[in-house]
């Protein structure tokens, strides 16, 4: 009956310890959802089970024989196809070479046959109703048609188990729903699905059971109560309400009945925060002033106010262009129209320099692309924005060590010490060392891209105490998250984008899941 | 910083082995050290000289030759490798210079440090050198001028081809030009700089062959169009080939038509005779004049099988 | 990162003085009391040759800091030589002007590899290819194969500033890497270029504006190969157009046995002199070993591989 086996996993990437033994099962034949926040562990093992990562202990097995898993390669060879959550395709290659990429059908003296790999190709296009040319450029697909094309590849080789990282992370709704066919229809043939997703109401459509991760740990397996699959029972929201009302004694361990509560918390560890303090003691002229911000594609005549003390929850899919609109703002690009104002005094735009003078900071999407320098210890990371506007040309190493030590401490920040380099900290400490830099130019526009993505649940408090704070001090926080619940958490108003445009705003009184994902994905209104 | 005393720990450690290595083989009898330095390693010429240097060595059993040059023809190099020479107090020098007016001062040095030093191949004339052994690169090129004179009759179209930069080569082109520029009946078309390189030969004279179909001779200072033998296949037969230099495949080139007249070095002499120079300077016998003309052989199709045959002899070693 | 940097440059020098002891025993006289390797002058010869290097390999290991890479060093030496000396020789020009116009190649060419680095979005490789093509090209324009012979100008036994001429280019590469060094740690220029290095995109969203460091970073590089051309020609009394050919590789190969890291973000500019040293007492010490010159290439490359490995598992250690 057991399927895919994983038996106490355990695997650290230098201090943070991301697997802490994780065992679960996959039936053969089910469609399995594996849960979790970021950070939960959920990718790390899932690249384990595709040979990328060498677990530290434990094993796999399928069908009870012992996976010994050395590289991709290998993976496929036991039949187990991968679905990434970032887009591993070739663009310059069309469907077909990415399908076979690698695995290039050949025939004598290794000559490839081009005719034999387009016929499976179709074939294969076919089986997953796609209305796509074998021949057709990778780079001209949308975003739904090149996941399904992994999914295609995954499926090229005698695939069993079908594994999906959050497939849907880049896929409109109408795009979501065509996946799920093609996911019914193979369960239906008999694939073993792992479906990864932090999102509830597609693993209630789609999955048998559910596991939950929390901070590299098992939590627990629940059944999901579903009738026959075409008449599968889909939640349209998840009833946040819920969360706080059943918080009784934990399900986790066993196989309990999945609802979406249970699956909340069993994902969150806790019960959520109250929601606190919604209401702006008093509403103070705006500090940034955006009008007709416009920068095509993906900003289009925004406009939008923000008053010192308040934190604005900027929501909308990927692709609505949060945050395009907040590194515009904080003049990473030159804007086509429009004009931001802080304080009264407009700025020229296109500078990050001029922006951060006029007390602009913001905290990027992908702290380690986008913010922190793995080659420089924490000192010289916590100093440099600071270092980067101020106009002096000489450094003061005394003076910097103080200035950085005394921000290690003053946010918490668990490091070895500031020569330390930031690849020795956890996920969220990280994201912590990144917020207290750009704090340290006591910015009075404080704009946040993605600011608890990746980190574990206490981080992710600390992180929404520091917001808070920083509102209480008198800064305008705008924050874009896709984590829904959190933006409700702790935004006084949500501004709702879709396609690069302002969609709606609604006080956090009138804010709940479903009142923003109407406006997140109701029609774009057009200006007249 | 442990790191550091670690190494120093290892270097002290070093330094013991050193000691003692060095005063437990203080007794073997004393050896001349000459330096030998040719214009670059990857020239075949130099091989021979290179044979013949350290045959010499072996003949006289007193010396041992340090055979050490650029790899490629890098002048600045040369000078490093020479002056590196200078202060190890070798006991001799001998040197092709790459470009003698360059090295004069150092040469000078030498000489003032008590070095001697010769030339072979290609002099540093302004400098304090005792002596020069080569061939009279003038003398050469006038040769070189004159068979191609006769060969086209005293008319016709001439290609030369060079490497600027080198005195001897500059003073062969001189023989050449001077003996054509008394023919009227001949034009130069083009001077070609190969930089040294025989590949760049090559295309130069694919390019060349393009540009004057019809050209009369091409007259190379250098055995660059000679060293392979591809470079001269686009040749029409035409056109005639008049080349320094005769080390395989050249001769083998000239037997087959592709080259009409080589003229060769005394290659083998390049290294042996500033040997024996240097070995003889230092038993008190100076040279008998400061240039010593090796003096040139001819190549023609009547007597090239009895020069492969002579060579081979040397190249054997007799 | 500064305790790191230290260790970072010991450890170099620790191979250039084990590599000094090796060849110190190893070329242990076998008679009299003269040290073949180990004298003072020979000492100088090597900081003298090294230097036409070393100074060029400090802007090779900041260009390299910032992430990018130089291949032009060796055609702005030559084009700098060819510039100064023939100012000197044919203009008739004097001192000062003849240097200042050598200087000036390095700034040409480091504004043209700029512009093509920034404004035409071309990879490093590319532009400094191209600019080293182009430099070389002019060096060969000007002179048409002939040579500038400087030294016949200069007076013999000639002491600028009371310095003997054979340590002017040691001197020369000294001050300039102490310079650097404390440029590359003190102030926050030198932050910005390890910044770029490291994370460019972290750094653009740092405020850092990546077309100012990376146009200083291929101008300073430029400028220091013109600074080295120009001493070559007045030391070493000539001025080619064929000057330094391939020296680009050695140079670059100076500055990553010093530590940089060509993925960028690391690497010093002292590191960088002494990885020049290493190969100057390699290239002096093998000429006194019969036999052994053929061998050099292979020698060097294995020194190369060897010493990055090394430095990569000390790197993964400390980590």
């Amino acid at each position: 009956m057991a399927g895919l086996e994983f038996i106490d996993i355990h695997k650290s990437f230098g201090a943070v310890h991301a697997l802490r033994g994780v065992s679960l099962s996959v039936r053969t034949g089910e469609t399995h959802a594996l849960m979790g926040e970021n950070g939960a562990g959920k990718s790390t093992l899932l690249k384990i089970l595709a040979g990328i990562v060498a677990p530290d202990s434990g094993e796999i097995r399928w069908e009870d024989r012992k996976l010994s898993l050395s590289g991709p390669r290998e993976a496929l060879v036991h039949g187990i196809g991968m679905v990434y959550q970032e887009m591993l395709t070739f663009p310059n290659l069309t469907v077909a070479g990415n399908i076979f990429a690698g695995r290039e059908l050949t025939g004598r003296g290794g000559v490839l046959l081009e005719r034999e790999m387009r016929a499976r190709t179709r074939a294969l296009l076919d089986r997953l109703h796609l209305a796509l040319p074998p021949d057709a450029r990778m780079e001209h697909l949308s975003a739904a048609h090149s996941q399904l094309v992994q999914v295609a590849r995954a499926l090229a080789f005698e695939c069993r188990v079908l594994v999906l990282d959050e497939p849907t992370t880049a896929l409109t709704s109408a795009e979501s729903d065509h996946l799920f066919r093609v996911l019914d229809d193979l369960r239906g043939r008999g694939v073993t699905i792992l479906y990864v997703s932090h999102r509830i109401p597609e693993v209630f459509r789609l999955c048998d059971r559910m596991t939950v991760l929390r901070d590299g740990q098992y939590v627990g397996t629940f059944a999901h109560d579903r009738g026959p699959l075409l008449a599968a029972r889909v939640p349209q929201s998840v009833d946040l309400g819920a969360r706080n009302a059943d918080s009784g004694p934990r399900a986790a361990g066993s196989d309990g009945i999945a609802t979406p509560a249970a699956i909340v918390r069993a994902m969150v560890g806790r019960d959520l925060p109250p929601r606190s303090a919604r209401a702006l003691p008093a509403k103070l002229p705006p500090v940034l002033r955006v009008r007709g911000l416009t920068r095509p594609p993906l900003v289009d005549g925004i406009d939008l106010d923000a008053s010192p003390g308040e934190i604005v929850g900027l929501f909308g899919l990927v692709g609505s262009g949060r945050s395009e609109l907040l590194e515009t703002i904080f003049g990473l690009y030159r804007a086509r129209g429009g004009t931001i104002a802080v304080g009264g005094a407009t700025l020229a735009g296109g500078s990050v320099i001029e922006a951060t003078r006029a007390g602009i900071a913001l905290v990027p999407e992908d702290r380690q692309r986008q913010a922190l320098l793995y080659n420089l210890t924490l000192r010289h990371n916590l100093v440099l924005p600071r270092a980067t506007m101020s106009r002096r040309v000489i450094v003061n190493p005394p003076e910097e060590r103080a200035f950085s030590g005394g921000l290690l401490s003053t946010w918490r920040i668990k490091a070895a010490g500031i020569h330390a380099t930031p690849d020795s900290l956890s996920g969220g400490n990280q994201q912590k060392v990144v917020l207290a830099r750009w704090l340290a130019i006591d910015p009075r526009v404080f704009l946040l891209d993605e600011p608890t993505k990746g980190v574990d649940v206490g981080a992710k408090d600390e992180i929404h105490d520091i917001i808070r704070r920083k509102a209480l001090d008198g800064a305008a926080c705008l924050v874009v998250s896709s984590d829904l619940p959190e933006i409700l958490a702790i935004a006084h108003r949500v501004v709702v984008m879709r396609e690069g445009r302002v969609q709606g705003e609604l006080p956090a009184d009138q804010a709940d899941e479903e009142s923003v994902m109407r406006l997140a994905t109701a029609p774009v209104r057009r200006a007249s | 910083m442990k790191r550091l005393a670690i190494a120093i720990a290892a270097a002290a450690i070093a330094v013991t082995l050193a000691c003692s290595g060095g005063s437990s083989s203080g007794d073997a009898p004393r050896k001349y050290r000459f330096a030998v330095i040719p214009k670059a390693l990857d020239l075949p010429v130099f091989d021979y000289a290179k044979k013949g240097a350290e045959r010499a060595a072996q003949q006289l059993g007193n010396v041992e030759v340090i055979w050490r040059g650029p790899e490629t023809g890098d002048q600045l190099k040369q000078k490093e490798i020479l002056e590196s020479f200078i202060t190890q107090r070798v006991d001799g020098i001998a040197i092709s210079c790459l470009n003698g007016d360059f090295l004069t001062e150092a040469i000078n040095r030498a000489m003032d440090a008590g070095i001697p030093v010769v030339t072979w191949d290609a002099d540093a004339p302004k400098s304090k050198r005792i002596a020069f052994y080569g061939v009279d690169d003038k003398a050469g090129g006038r040769i070189m001028g004159e068979e191609a004179v006769k060969l086209l009759n005293g008319k016709g179209t001439v290609a030369l081809m060079t490497t600027y930069g080198a005195t001897n080569l500059q003073r062969r082109l001189d023989g050449v030009l001077e003996v054509l520029a008394k023919h009227p009946g001949i034009r130069i078309v083009e001077t070609f700089d190969v930089k040294e390189d025989t590949v760049k030969a090559a295309e130069l004279i694919a390019t060349g062959t393009n540009r004057y179909p019809d050209l009369g001779a091409w007259i190379s200072v250098g055995g660059w169009p000679v060293f392979t033998r591809n470079a001269l296949v686009p040749v029409p037969k035409s056109t005639l080939v008049i080349s320094f230099d005769t080390i395989q495949p050249a001769p083998q080139l000239l037997k087959e038509g592709k080259v009409q007249i080589l003229i060769g070095q005394k290659y083998f002499g390049w290294g042996e005779e500033p040997v024996k120079m240097l070995a003889a300077i230092k038993a008190g016998r100076m040279p008998s004049a400061t240039v010593i003309d090796s003096g040139v052989d001819v190549v023609r199709q009547d007597n090239v099988d009895e020069y492969i045959a002579n060579f081979k002899k040397l190249e054997a070693g007799q | 990162m500064k305790r790191m940097l230290k260790v970072r440059e010991a450890s170099t020098l620790a191979i250039l003085l084990l590599e000094i002891v090796f060849f110190g025993w190893y070329l242990w006289p076998e008679y009299g009391s003269y040290h073949p390797f180990l004298n003072t002058s020979n000492a100088l010869l090597v900081l003298k040759y090294s230097s036409i290097y070393g100074i060029a390999a400090i802007g090779a290991a900041i260009v390299i800091i910032s992430g990018g890479i130089d291949l032009s060093p060796g055609a702005v030496i030559a084009l700098a030589s060819v510039v100064t000396s023939g100012l000197l020789v044919e203009a008739g020009w004097g001192l000062a002007p003849s240097i200042a116009a050598g200087l000036l190649v390095g700034v040409v060419s480091g504004l043209l590899v700029s512009v093509l680095v920034i404004a035409v979005q071309l990879p490093p490789f590319i532009a400094t290819l191209g600019a080293m093509g182009i430099v070389r090209g002019a060096g060969f324009i000007i002179t048409e194969g002939r040579y500038f012979d400087v030294s016949r100008l200069l007076p013999p036994g000639w002491r600028p500033l009371g310095i003997p001429l054979d340590w002017w280019p040691p001197a020369v590469m000294i001050a300039l890497a102490l310079a650097f060094q404390a440029i590359m740690h003190r102030l926050q220029w030198g932050r910005a270029v390890y910044a770029v290095g490291g994370n460019e995109t972290a750094a653009l969203f740092s405020g850092i504006s990546l077309a100012r460091i990376k146009t200083s970073v291929y101008l300073i590089s430029a400028i220091l190969a013109s600074v080295s051309g120009v001493v070559l020609a007045l030391v070493q009394g000539q001025g080619k157009a064929d000057l330094a050919m391939g020296y680009e590789l050695d140079i670059i190969a100076s500055a990553v046995i010093g530590g940089a890291s060509l993925s960028g973000g690391r690497g010093s500019v002292v590191g960088a002199v002494l990885g020049a040293l290493i190969f100057g007492v390699l290239r002096n010490a093998l000429a006194q070993i019969p036999g052994a010159t053929f061998y050099d290439r292979v020698i060097v490359g294995v020194v190369v591989i060897v010493i990055v490995v090394m430095d990569q598992i000390l790197v993964k250690r400390g980590a």
